[in-house]
């Protein structure tokens, strides 16, 4: 069964992001700040963790850094979960190591496929291909801009 | 007596005559002899003089006779035989004579020779010595001086040797009147006489070129009483007043000679005095041309000194204030005009002496008499006397101010053109030199070409005082390399924006003192500025900077020229809009997210959600939409307060309902997340002149603020009471708190402190103190912050009471 933690500091956030991935047969694990999410995601060792950007004291980026440091949570896939739809934010959490990035608002009964998409080709070993879109992705959004 | 026969009286009829003159030659020779030796003692050389030869002649003569009266007497020869001795006795006599008249031997000491001499000879030859001693002594005398004043006194002395008189004075012609120009021996009673005013008969004799002779000067009335008191006071009888031709003047001047004793004056007497008129002439006329060169040489030095002195002059007013006292020091004179002029005027720009305060900045035509006439003809006008000239007096305040003379050039400049005038002026009588105009006229050419330099450099001055000032208080940093990239120039606010003081940049370059270059790579392009960031100290600072280059003839790089402007606060402020947006976009779509997410997972076909699932949902739908919308209010408040369009609804207000509503609000909302809130009122009625919507919004943001930057588990206490017509409400936090240098920042717009965006991070617009602010001061209180940093933080709010 998957194991998804969400770490965000809105509690109707995490509530959403819960019934919905558990609609789909998921475990989610909580946590409402950067620390007591980090230490869950050493803890627990979940298979994806959604990562909220903006929140009090260690925001994700901070999350995001320290789990790359650690040798169990590095390959942890994580997927920034953000109001902050700027290009710089998206890049940034790219270079981070995360995989995909969801702006705020998002259609929640999207996320258990976007999970398990994810979580599929990672393990067909797509991780570096995956990256490569993303950054592709962007780059189009650059030439937009 | 026995009978004498014919021949023994004959003989003795011969012989007792020649015998007679001899003795009467050797007396005579006996009495020369003492004046003989004295003079061939003083000067042998002069016994060529005919004087000293006619002394010798007396014992020559007195020895011929002799020998013919013994040969007569004692050989009593056939008168053959003494024609003979006659003749012989005539070489004797006569060789010495001639021998010495030709100045070919030296004088015998005695010699023996036959002549007669006529015995009138003697008294002519007394004079024609005395008339030669004299003429000797004066060229004697007048041989050694050179200067004009030792030349006059040395007159004076060889008037006095020459004549025998006891003192002498020698006046000067000059600007119509006699002045004293030397003496011998004079008595102060006689110089003070001369010295003062002008002797009656004197200017006559002068005049009329005639010797005057006066034997008895107390009853002499040609003279007025002064001389004749004077001169009795000095012991002084007559005077001998000998007119004397002076060089270059047309106006003679004169000797005056003083006799102690009645002087019977003789023919040799009144001669010496005409060769001593020649002599003096000729003494003055070199001794004039003495001084001319003495003065030329002088006239150069000062020129020379006044012009390097009026060069280094940079104020042209000051150039001519110089100019009057040189000019004035220059030809000795008490004082001096610079007239410049100014269109067709002449105006006193400087003056010096009498009468300078009443001159200055006098205006006169230019084509007036004497000043303008100096314009016109650009020459040299000079006046010798003034005295009772009133027309000269009207025509130059200085001349009317008591100067008498005065000389007048015009000041022409390095154009040719005539800029002025320049005058110096004597409170005597004066003439005026050629040489001395002339060197005015240099010192004028000098002074204008002076002037010309100064009001360039002052003109340059002020230019470049001009652009130092631009460049001393533009706000734009100004620097300015030159063709090695060298600093040359680093205006004040370059030393403000780089924090680089000028010193320590001129003369390096930028990379030494920046540690960048401020050349573009692309090369600069007019008007076009770029951005780039330096360092400060520890500070990032960013400036917008445009380049220039300068070129030099050959369109070679000569320098650069960099503008540029501090834009670091634009920057942050920038910054800060640019963080509203990110906050306010987060802040609305946290609300939208859960809103849109509910929604859609209410939507949901797949998944059945219970009834109490259900709610959940709704209620944070129901919440999340309350929160938008009091986001929106906030915005909305903000813009109002920008646009000054708030309205606030102030009436009686109860203070404690208000805070209860905002607490309810918040514990209602979920909204405390685990901070405990304490809620102090007092149980009367609390009555406030307050617009309540409004004081609800500040508390909200209050709480709120106390809340988020609580610590979790934390106590936020909100507290309310009456302090005498004031209503005092205090929110208080046990939170990070806030510095002392960022409490007044915290109520500027878009401003989060340092704190919040480490601890906080998200939610906080930088809004919410703003309008707390805005919307207190509206009702007219007063809103202020009490904190240390690390102790938390109380917030107050004053209201004024109402009721009662």
């Amino acid at each position: 069964m998957t194991r998804v933690l969400v770490i965000d500091d809105e509690a109707p956030i995490r509530l959403l992001c819960r019934v919905n991935l558990e609609a789909e047969g998921m475990t989610v694990l909580e946590a409402s700040d950067g620390p007591s999410g980090l230490a869950k995601a050493q803890e627990e060792l979940p298979d994806i963790v959604l990562l909220d950007v903006m929140m009090p004291g260690l925001d994700g980026w901070g999350v995001a850094e320290h789990m790359l440091e650690g040798e169990e949570t590095q390959r942890i896939p994580i997927i920034f979960l953000t109001a902050r739809a700027e290009f710089r934010d998206r890049a940034r959490g790219l270079d981070i190591g995360g995989v995909d990035y969801i702006t705020k608002p998002f259609n929640p009964v999207e996320l258990a496929p976007l999970v398990r998409g994810l979580l599929e080709r990672l393990q067909r070993g797509e991780r570096d291909e995956l990256r490569h879109e993303k950054l592709s992705e962007l780059r189009s959004l650059m030439v937009d801009r | 007596m026995s009978p004498v026969d014919a021949e023994t009286k004959a003989v003795l009829f011969n012989a007792v005559p020649l015998l007679l003159l001899a003795a009467a030659h050797l007396t005579a020779g006996a009495a020369r002899a003492p004046g003989l030796l004295a003079t061939v003692r003083r000067r042998p050389t002069d016994l060529r003089e005919s004087a000293a030869a006619t002394a010798l002649l007396f014992p020559s003569v007195g020895v011929a006779a002799a020998i013919l009266g013994v040969a007569t007497l004692v050989d009593r020869e056939p008168l053959a035989g003494r024609l003979w001795l006659s003749l012989a006795a005539i070489v004797v006599a006569g060789i010495p004579a001639v021998l010495l008249l030709a100045g070919r031997v030296e004088p015998p000491s005695a010699g023996a020779s036959l002549e007669t001499v006529r015995p009138e000879t003697a008294t002519e030859s007394r004079k024609r010595a005395r008339l030669e001693r004299g003429t000797y002594g004066i060229a004697a005398v007048l041989s050694e001086p050179l200067s004009a004043d030792a030349t006059f006194d040395a007159v004076a002395k060889a008037a006095t040797d020459s004549l025998e008189g006891d003192c002498a004075a020698v006046l000067r012609a000059t600007g119509g009147t006699l002045e004293l120009a030397g003496s011998y021996e004079l008595p102060d009673v006689l110089r003070d006489v001369l010295s003062a005013d002008a002797v009656a008969g004197l200017a006559a004799a002068a005049r009329a070129g005639k010797l005057l002779a006066s034997r008895d000067l107390a009853g002499d009335n040609r003279f007025g009483p002064g001389l004749p008191e004077a001169a009795a006071g000095a012991g002084c009888s007559s005077l001998l007043v000998v007119p004397l031709t002076q060089p270059r003047s047309d106006a003679n001047g004169l000797v005056l000679v003083f006799f102690a004793g009645r002087q019977s004056f003789a023919d040799e007497q009144l001669e010496l005095a005409g060769r001593i008129a020649g002599a003096a002439r000729g003494a003055l006329e070199r001794s004039d041309l003495y001084e001319f060169e003495r003065r030329a040489r002088a006239v150069a030095q000062r020129l020379a000194s006044s012009g390097r002195e009026l060069a280094g002059e940079l104020d042209p007013e000051n150039v001519l204030e110089r100019l009057a006292r040189l000019a004035s020091s220059l030809l000795a004179g008490a004082g001096a005009s610079v007239w410049v002029l100014e269109g067709d005027e002449l105006v006193v720009h400087a003056a010096f002496g009498r009468g300078a305060s009443v001159a200055l900045e006098l205006r006169t035509p230019s084509t007036a008499w004497l000043l303008g006439d100096i314009v016109q003809s650009r020459s040299a006008r000079t006046i010798a006397n003034a005295e009772g000239d009133a027309r000269a007096a009207e025509a130059d305040p200085m001349i009317a101010a008591g100067h008498l003379s005065s000389v007048g050039v015009p000041m022409i400049g390095p154009d040719g053109g005539v800029r002025g005038v320049v005058c110096v002026y004597d409170f005597k009588p004066r003439e005026w030199r050629d040489d001395e105009a002339e060197a005015l006229l240099a010192l004028g050419s000098v002074a204008a070409a002076a002037r010309d330099n100064a009001e360039q450099y002052q003109s340059v001055w002020h230019e470049q005082q001009r652009s130092e000032a631009i460049l001393e208080n533009v706000a734009d940093g100004i620097v300015a390399l030159d063709r090695d990239g060298r600093v040359v120039l680093w205006n004040p606010a370059a030393e403000h924006i780089t924090g680089v003081p000028g010193s320590d940049a001129l003369g390096r370059t930028p990379p030494q003192v920046l540690g960048r270059s401020l050349e573009s790579e692309e090369g600069a392009r007019p008007g076009v500025s770029r951005l780039l960031s330096i360092r400060r100290g520890a500070d990032e600072v960013w400036l917008s900077l445009s380049e220039a280059l300068m070129t030099d003839p050959a369109g070679a790089v000569a320098g650069r020229i960099y503008a540029f402007r501090d834009i670091s606060s634009e920057r942050a402020v920038e910054q800060m809009k640019s963080d509203f947006v990110s906050t306010v976009s987060h802040e609305l779509r946290t609300p939208l997210t859960s809103i849109y997410g509910f929604a859609e997972t209410l939507l949901r076909q797949d998944v059945l959600f219970g009834e109490a699932e259900r709610n959940t949902f709704l209620r944070y739908i129901a919440s999340e939409s309350e929160r938008l919308t009091s986001i929106v209010d906030r915005l909305l408040s903000v813009a109002q307060l920008d646009t000054g369009a708030m309205s606030v609804q102030v009436a009686e207000t109860d203070v404690n309902r208000v805070v209860t509503e905002v607490v309810a609000a918040l514990e209602a909302s979920l909204g405390t997340n685990g901070r405990e809130l304490v809620v102090a009122l007092p149980d009367e009625r609390l009555s406030a002149a307050a617009d309540g919507d409004k004081l609800g919004q500040v508390l909200q943001h209050l709480l709120d603020n106390a809340v988020r930057y609580s610590p979790a588990g934390g106590t936020v206490r909100v507290g309310a009471r009456r302090a005498d017509d004031l209503v005092e409400v205090r929110v208080e936090d046990e939170g990070v708190g806030i510095p002392r240098a960022e409490q007044e920042r915290i109520f500027r717009k878009f401003y989060r402190g340092e704190t919040s965006a480490r601890t906080v991070g998200a939610g906080a617009t930088g809004l919410g103190l703003f309008l707390a602010e805005g919307l207190v001061q509206a009702m007219g209180g007063r809103i202020w912050v009490d904190s240390d940093e690390g102790r938390g933080a109380t917030f107050f709010v004053e209201l004024p009471a109402a009721g009662d």
